[in-house]
């Protein structure tokens, strides 16, 4: 009898030490972007004109996506520094070009991982290689590849461009007091875009983007046309109607949005 | 149990004492002094065993039984004892016989005097393994004088002998505690980093929370930059340790600073008296050589002795070497008083592998025994001096003791890689340069501590009192670098302290018997700490910077806003006191049963780098409580004693690992509870030592498991030593197998998550011929690849390579090491 207590109170006494947990869980899970088919024939307007829009070709080339615990307000409330020692939560660093007119799920290539915690913004990573430094591989190295045709009471309008962030968009430093000000990799990251929600394991983060939204305030024909006729945005800050698109790329609210499908 | 009280004495025989003519007595050529068992503590009662001892042509002890008893304790306590004597053999005629004789022990707790009555001549026959006993001997009483231990404080107090299960592989002196139950060492430093220590449920990291000494001397080093309180114990040479006492509570109003999860005392010895020379060959090019020195006629705590030490490691970046010297001389005073003057120096150079992410491991981008970063590792010294003063007057016994220590230490590690070098605007464009932290940090330590303790007869009992004091001042200097994976040049200077820091404790101390088999002990102690911190880059960062005047790259600032100058520097001074009560209930013995219930309050001084000006520190106050019960009981000659133990302790601000910061760093309160489970069994040709220890701890606040902390842990040390049935030149060969067995059960981590198990063999096999042994030794038999330590956060080791970062938090862990083997040979001479 003395022997069952003795067996029954250290039973109780290993069950007691093995329960619990520190909180929190990893997890890994799958990851789809999405473009949207809405985007292949809209209307917008940009300075009083109103244009109808249909786009053949929208792509955008990501390098990752760094899910956050602290949601953001402003558009970009980093200094200086590409990101944070602390706060993400989840990562997915794998590189995906996405067709940005396609309902259809695009997987990443790579599955995601972190925490189960709550997910209040995101930061979305665009290009390749390192973040903060300048590429000798631009032309190739786009992050924004699109072709379409805008028309509008006044005319036709064919169109192409593509967005490179390299040195064509290097910025100086905000003065000579903040020499570190300005890196290039903040204008490779649109960070604090809005979200809200739990990642768990086996779930599917899906990642969906409007294009339609870069065209926003877009005057297509204030874009110079080339030998063909064809409307070619400048890839570079040199011209307003392609820094208006390039800003658009960039905007954190109501171009991108991701959601979580649990299991 | 080792414990309390005082020897006493023990009989030594000196040479040539005539039984008959042409008779030689048996004269003893190695000794050791007994324990005063622990749960005799209470009762207090002088006690003198007298074995009868057969010892064979050899002068080897074949056969020892109790002839006069007092109870299990103290019987086991003689026989263990008289075991490991070895004897020059009783001669007739020139010729070695073999004798049985009769040996007297004397117990007396402390402070009890040295009273060793006359033993009248043994006219014993007998026989020892078949030898015929040829003659009756009459050995001569010799008084051996010791110290007084300090009196148990419960079932949590382990005083343990080293004795055989000094042969088990242990990577050093600090492996000893695997003696003491619930204990889990681990090292993600490095060969001369101090462990890092988990012991019922608290992570004590490398010393923070465990109050370490070697002879009385303090190891913790306040103020240490590193970790308040590190210990680092590898300047202990583990052939010279004697006995350890683990005190797994704060119970003990001796107990200091750091006390919070216990403490852990060294005490040095030298059985085997001579001179030893020990060489040892073994895995990853290792060679280790010990001097050993002990001249014959004087005391075990006479002895010198020398450690050197190289190895390439197991796996990339483990390298070490150092050495390390220990000498000590115990001289009379008087008729029961003796002093003690003890010089240690130390150094070591060694390198670190730090720790890999599993996700790597898995993915073969880095090896199970790699590193990322190899200018991990560091440096440390150790220079040390003391001297005390043990002496009686009556009823009174007097100790006091002072110390000085230097100490200087490098340490570099790199937890995080590539994260933590934000880009700030006033500095100049850079990449990330690596998080490599290059710590260095010189200390001074001075103090003392003495106590006076009395005792008288009241109510026809026993009853004791004893006051006492500590006090030490520690001047550091520290610095923190972060250095460049590129240049190894120190890009910031995160911290730039001067610590000078005062500890002064004075307390109270009781043992109060009432009636008989019921002690109440305790008292109260109080502590006062002193802070004065020069903190050398107060300013870091200006909130509005002139543009005509930006700060720069620089990490200490002379500016304040607006370009207002200041002096970077900043000077913090402060005070903190702590009142200690602490009292242990001992009842029995019963049939060999004792009951105890402890409780006290301990106290960890804040981390100097927390201080801030005239606000009272913050330091961490631990309260902890526990009910045990020991019995200990004699069959023939094995002798048993087992424990069970249910505690709890609440602390109320714990510390716990930032990856970040490459330290603990203060967290909310906890509280843990479990229950532990220890026997020792001993045995003419067995020693065995087993414990389990179960415990749960978790945040006051949030219910949740405190990581790190294993919930199990289990430990199993046997030594089976024996003569061989052959002899070789007619000599017997004393052979020794010898093993330890640990488990760790799944140590709860950050996320959820939880280790691996831990499940380790190490075991050698040794041989004494004479003046020779040799010894195999191999640990991690099985060659179990394993995960000694485990960690969850964020780090960066790819944005090195300009890949995408990676930051949010994965597994870390430091390899266990895989199998190694070791030859050692060794002889000794001279000895008697």
């Amino acid at each position: 009898m003395k022997e069952h207590a003795f067996l029954l109170a250290m039973s109780a006494m290993l069950t007691a030490s093995c329960i619990g947990t520190t909180g929190g869980e990893l997890v890994e899970f799958r990851a789809e972007a999405y473009g949207s088919s809405a985007s292949r024939v809209f209307a917008m307007s940009a300075q009083g004109a109103r244009y109808d829009v249909q786009l053949a070709q929208a792509s955008l080339r990501i390098a990752g996506i760094y899910f956050s615990r602290i949601a953001r307000s402003g558009s970009t409330e980093r200094e200086s520094a590409c990101y944070s020692a602390e706060g993400y939560t989840a990562e997915l660093r794998a590189d995906l070009t996405v067709d940005a007119l396609s309902d259809t799920a695009q997987p990443f290539p790579e599955l995601g991982r972190g925490l189960n915690e709550r997910v209040r913004a995101f930061d979305l990573w665009l290009g390749r290689g390192p973040i903060n430094e300048f590429t000798s591989e631009s032309a190739t190295n786009a992050v924004v590849v699109f072709q379409g045709v805008a028309s509008n009471g006044s005319g036709t309008f064919p169109f192409e461009g593509r967005v490179t962030i390299d040195l064509n968009r290097k910025q100086n430093p905000a003065s000579p007091a903040a020499p570190g000000s300005n890196p290039i990799c903040q204008q490779r990251i649109v960070d604090g875009i809005a979200a809200d929600f739990v990642p768990s394991s086996g779930g599917i983060l899906e990642l969906r983007m409007d294009a339609r939204q870069w065209f926003d305030g877009v005057s297509f024909s204030e874009v110079p046309k080339d030998a063909r006729g064809v409307h070619v945005f400048v890839d570079g800050p040199d011209h307003p109607t392609s820094v208006q698109l390039f800003n658009n790329v960039r905007k954190n609210r109501g171009v991108y949005s991701a959601t979580f499908r649990t299991p | 149990v080792r414990a309390v009280a005082s020897i006493l004495a023990v009989l030594l025989f000196s040479a040539n004492v005539a039984a008959a003519p042409g008779l030689i007595a048996p004269t003893a050529k190695t000794h050791s002094e007994p324990e005063y068992p622990s749960p005799e503590i209470a009762a207090g009662r002088d006690a003198t065993v007298v074995l009868l001892v057969t010892i064979d042509r050899e002068g080897h002890v074949v056969n020892a039984t109790v002839d006069v008893s007092q109870g299990p304790y103290f019987d086991e306590a003689a026989l263990v004892t008289v075991r490991k004597w070895e004897f020059f053999p009783a001669e007739r005629d020139g010729v070695p016989v073999a004798a049985r004789i009769k040996v007297p022990f004397h117990f007396a707790p402390p402070p009890g005097k040295i009273a060793v009555p006359p033993d009248p001549a043994s006219h014993e026959h007998g026989k020892g393994e078949g030898v015929p006993v040829d003659e009756h001997v009459h050995p001569e009483d010799v008084r051996v004088v010791g110290r007084t231990n300090p009196t148990s404080r419960g079932a949590g107090d382990f005083a343990i002998q080293i004795g055989e299960l000094g042969q088990v592989p242990r990577q050093n002196a600090t492996g000893l505690m695997n003696l003491a139950p619930g204990i889990l060492l681990t090292n993600e430093g490095g060969d001369g980093h101090a462990e890092q220590v988990f012991l019922r449920g608290f992570d004590a990291r490398e010393g923070q929370d465990i109050a370490f000494s070697v002879n009385g001397v303090p190891v913790n080093e306040s103020g240490n930059l590193h970790a308040n309180g590190y210990a680092d114990t590898h300047f202990v040479i583990p052939e010279l340790v004697e006995s350890l006492r683990v005190v797994e509570g704060p119970f003990d109003p001796r107990q200091g600073n750091y006390a919070v999860a216990g403490s852990a005392e060294y005490n040095l010895g030298l059985v085997r008296r001579g001179v030893s020379a020990r060489t040892t060959l073994g895995s990853f090019n290792t060679q280790r050589m010990v001097l050993l020195w002990g001249p014959k006629d004087a005391s075990t705590h006479t002895f010198g002795g020398v450690e050197l030490y190289r190895t390439d490691g197991f796996g990339a970046n483990r390298g070490a070497k150092r050495a390390s010297a220990i000498a000590q001389y115990e001289g009379t005073v008087g008729e029961s008083g003796s002093y003690r003057l003890l010089a240690t120096a130390y150094g070591v150079d060694y390198q670190s592998a730090g720790l890999v992410r599993l996700d790597d491991v898995r993915a073969g981008r880095q090896d199970f025994y790699g590193t990322y970063d190899v200018n991990q590792g560091g440096q440390s010294t150790r220079f040390s001096i003391a001297a005390d003063i043990e002496s009686r007057a009556k009823d009174t016994l007097y100790y006091q003791q002072v110390f000085v220590t230097a100490r200087g230490m490098r340490v570099q590690e790199n937890f995080t890689g590539f994260l933590l070098d934000a880009q700030s605007p006033v500095q100049n464009p850079h990449a990330q340069r690596g998080d490599l932290i290059d710590r260095s940090i010189s200390t001074l330590t001075v103090g003392g501590r003495g106590f006076a303790r009395h005792h008288e007869k009241l109510w026809a009992q026993k009853q004791e009192i004893e006051v006492g004091y500590s006090a030490r001042y520690d001047a550091s200097e520290a610095t923190q670098h972060r250095v460049s994976a590129a240049t190894q040049a120190p890009y910031k200077l995160d911290i730039d302290n001067q610590p000078k820091l005062a500890d002064v404790g004075a307390y109270i101390d009781g043992a109060l018997r009432p009636i008989e088999k019921v002690t109440l002990k305790g008292g109260l102690r109080a502590n006062l700490f002193t802070f004065d911190v020069l903190d050398g880059c107060a300013v870091k960062s200006v909130r509005r910077p002139l543009p005509s005047n930006p700060p720069g790259d620089a990490s200490c600032l002379s500016q304040g806003d607006f370009g207002t100058y200041r002096e970077p520097v900043q000077r913090r001074t402060t005070a903190s006191f702590a009142l200690l009560p602490r009292a242990t209930l001992q009842v029995g013995p019963f049939s060999g049963f004792n009951f105890t219930a402890s409780y006290g309050k301990g106290v960890r001084s804040i981390d100097p780098i927390y201080v801030t000006d005239d606000v009272e520190t913050p330091f961490a106050s631990v309260s902890a409580y526990e009910a045990g019960i020991v019995v200990g009981r004699s069959f023939g000659a094995s002798s048993l004693i087992a424990r069970s133990i249910f505690f709890g302790t609440s602390v109320d601000r714990d510390l716990v690992f930032n990856q970040a910061e490459g330290r603990n760093t203060l967290s909310s309160g906890t509280t843990r509870a479990g229950w532990i489970g220890a026997v020792r069994f001993g045995h003419p040709w067995l020693d065995q030592a087993a414990h389990i220890t179960l415990v749960r701890s978790s945040f006051d606040d949030t219910g949740t498991l405190v990581p790190y902390v294993p919930n199990v842990v289990m430990r199993s040390d046997t030594a089976v030593h024996h003569d061989l049935p052959w002899k070789l030149d007619k000599k017997p060969v004393h052979v020794k197998f010898s093993n330890g067995l640990s488990f760790v059960g799944r140590r709860a981590l950050p996320y959820g998550q939880v280790s691996d198990t831990i499940f380790t063999l190490d075991t050698s096999l040794s041989a004494t011929w004479g003046v020779f042994m040799v010894d195999l030794a191999a640990s991690n038999v099985l060659n179990r690849q394993y995960r000694l330590g485990e960690y969850n956060f964020a780090s960066d080791w790819q944005n090195q390579n300009g890949a995408k970062p990676t930051l949010v938090p994965a597994r870390h862990f430091s390899a266990g090491p895989p199998r190694s083997l070791f030859l050692t040979l060794g002889v000794t001479l001279g000895g008697s």
